[in-house]
C-alpha cells in the first residue's frame, strides 16, 4: 500500500471542496475579504499568515470523516511502531515500560476512532503496511523516533482543531492531543537531552510554550519522507 | 649472563605490562546498557566508562556505602574515568534510566 495522501484520507471529498471554494475566490477579493474581516487594514504579511486558517475554514460532518481518517492512519502507525518494539524483546527497564504503556494508549485510540467513524457513517481507511527499517528495533534508535512520531502526533492534532465541527469529535481529539503531548513529554525524559529547556529538538516543550499546529499536508509529507508506509 | 639478565628484564616488561592492562577495565554505555554488570578489579584499577549511545543522555552516579566520584552528564563520546584504591562493592545506577541501568564494581 503506497502513502495515503489527502485524496485517499478524503474519501468524500470534502478536504478538496473546501479548497476549491477558496481558489474560487480571486487574490484581490480574498485579500479584500480578509482585511474588512479583520476590522482594520492589514498588512500583506498579516493576511498571508491568516491563508492556511482561512482556507481550510469550512468545517463540515464530510470533512471530520476524513480528519478522522487522518488521525487514525497516523494512530495505525504509533500502534504498530510500538508494537513492533515489544515484539522485538530489546527494550529493557523504563523504556519498555514507556513502550508497553503507549501500545495500550494507541491501540485504543485506533479502536476509538475506527467505531467514531462507523457511527457518524464514515468509511474508515484500512491498516496501511509498515516497515520501520530497525527504527523501532534498536533501543536508542527507538526512542529519538519515538519522540518525533509523538511530536508529530501533537503537531498533526493541534493542526486540526479549527477545521473540526462536530463538538463531540473535537472534545475526543483534545482528550487524543493531550494523551500523545505526555507522551512525548516521557519519552523526552527518558532520552534526557536537555528535556526540560524549551526550545530544542529533545525537550518536552519543543516549542516552547505554545505547540505549533501543522496542516495535513505538511504531516503526510513529513511521514512520507520516513519511508514508514510501504 | 648477560642473556639471563635480558631474560628476566623483559620478563619483567613483560608482567608490568600485564599488570598495567589489567589494572584498566572499560565499561561501555550502549542501547541504554553497561555492557557490563559487574567489573571485578584489584585495587588502584582505573575503570573508564565510555558512553557510545548517540540519541540518548546518560550519567555514572554512585548509590549504596560505598562511594566514587559520579559523573556528570554523558553525550555520546563522552567518557568518565575513576581509579578505585580501596576494596569495596561500588554499585552505581544512571540515574535517567535508573531501571534498565544498574551495575557495579567490585574491588577485591
Amino acid at each position: 500500500m503506497s502513502l495515503p495522501n489527502i485524496e485517499t484520507l478524503d474519501i468524500d471529498g470534502a478536504i478538496r471542496e473546501a479548497e476549491l471554494a477558496v481558489a474560487g475566490d480571486t487574490r484581490a477579493s480574498f485579500f479584500r475579504k480578509a482585511a474588512v474581516g479583520g476590522g482594520a487594514v492589514l498588512g500583506s504579511g498579516a493576511i498571508l499568515g491568516m491563508l492556511p486558517t482561512l482556507a481550510h475554514a469550512a468545517p463540515s460532518a464530510k470533512q471530520d470523516i476524513a480528519i478522522l481518517n487522518y488521525a487514525l492512519t497516523l494512530e495505525y502507525l504509533e500502534a504498530a511502531f510500538y508494537d513492533g518494539a515489544i515484539k522485538s524483546g530489546n527494550l529493557k527497564g523504563e523504556v519498555k515500560q514507556f513502550t508497553q504503556l503507549v501500545l495500550k494508549h494507541e491501540n485504543i485510540h485506533v479502536k476509538a476512532l475506527k467505531a467514531t467513524i462507523k457511527a457518524l457513517n464514515g468509511k474508515a481507511v484500512a491498516e496501511p503496511k509498515f516497515n520501520f527499517k530497525g527504527t523501532n528495533t534498536n533501543p536508542a534508535k527507538f526512542v529519538a523516533t519515538s519522540l518525533v512520531l509523538e511530536n508529530t502526533g501533537v503537531h498533526a492534532y493541534l493542526g486540526q482543531v479549527t477545521r473540526i465541527q462536530n463538538p463531540a469529535i473535537l472534545k475526543a481529539a483534545g482528550a487524543i492531543l493531550t494523551t500523545e503531548a505526555r507522551h512525548a513529554a516521557a519519552i523526552a525524559a527518558v532520552i534526557g537531552k536537555s528535556p526540560f529547556r524549551d526550545g530544542t529538538k529533545t525537550s518536552v516543550t519543543p516549542d516552547g510554550a505554545f505547540d505549533v499546529p501543522f496542516s495535513m499536508k505538511r504531516v503526510l509529507k513529513a511521514v512520507g519522507k520516513t519511508g514508514f508506509i510501504k | 649472563m648477560r642473556n639471563g639478565s635480558i631474560v628476566l628484564a623483559i620478563g619483567a616488561a613483560s608482567l608490568l605490562s600485564a599488570s598495567t592492562a589489567a589494572a584498566r577495565t572499560t565499561v561501555t554505555i550502549k542501547d541504554i546498557q553497561f555492557s557490563k554488570a559487574t567489573v571485578r578489579v584489584s585495587p588502584g584499577a582505573v575503570v573508564i566508562w565510555k558512553d557510545a549511545d548517540r540519541n540518548v543522555s546518560h550519567n555514572v552516579t554512585s548509590r549504596g556505602d560505598d562511594r566514587f566520584a559520579s559523573s556528570d552528564t554523558l553525550r555520546s563520546g563522552d567518557s568518565h574515568r575513576v581509579r578505585f584504591r580501596r576494596i569495596g562493592n561500588y554499585r552505581y545506577v544512571c540515574t535517567i534510566h535508573p531501571a534498565s541501568m544498574r551495575a557495579r564494581i567490585v574491588v577485591r
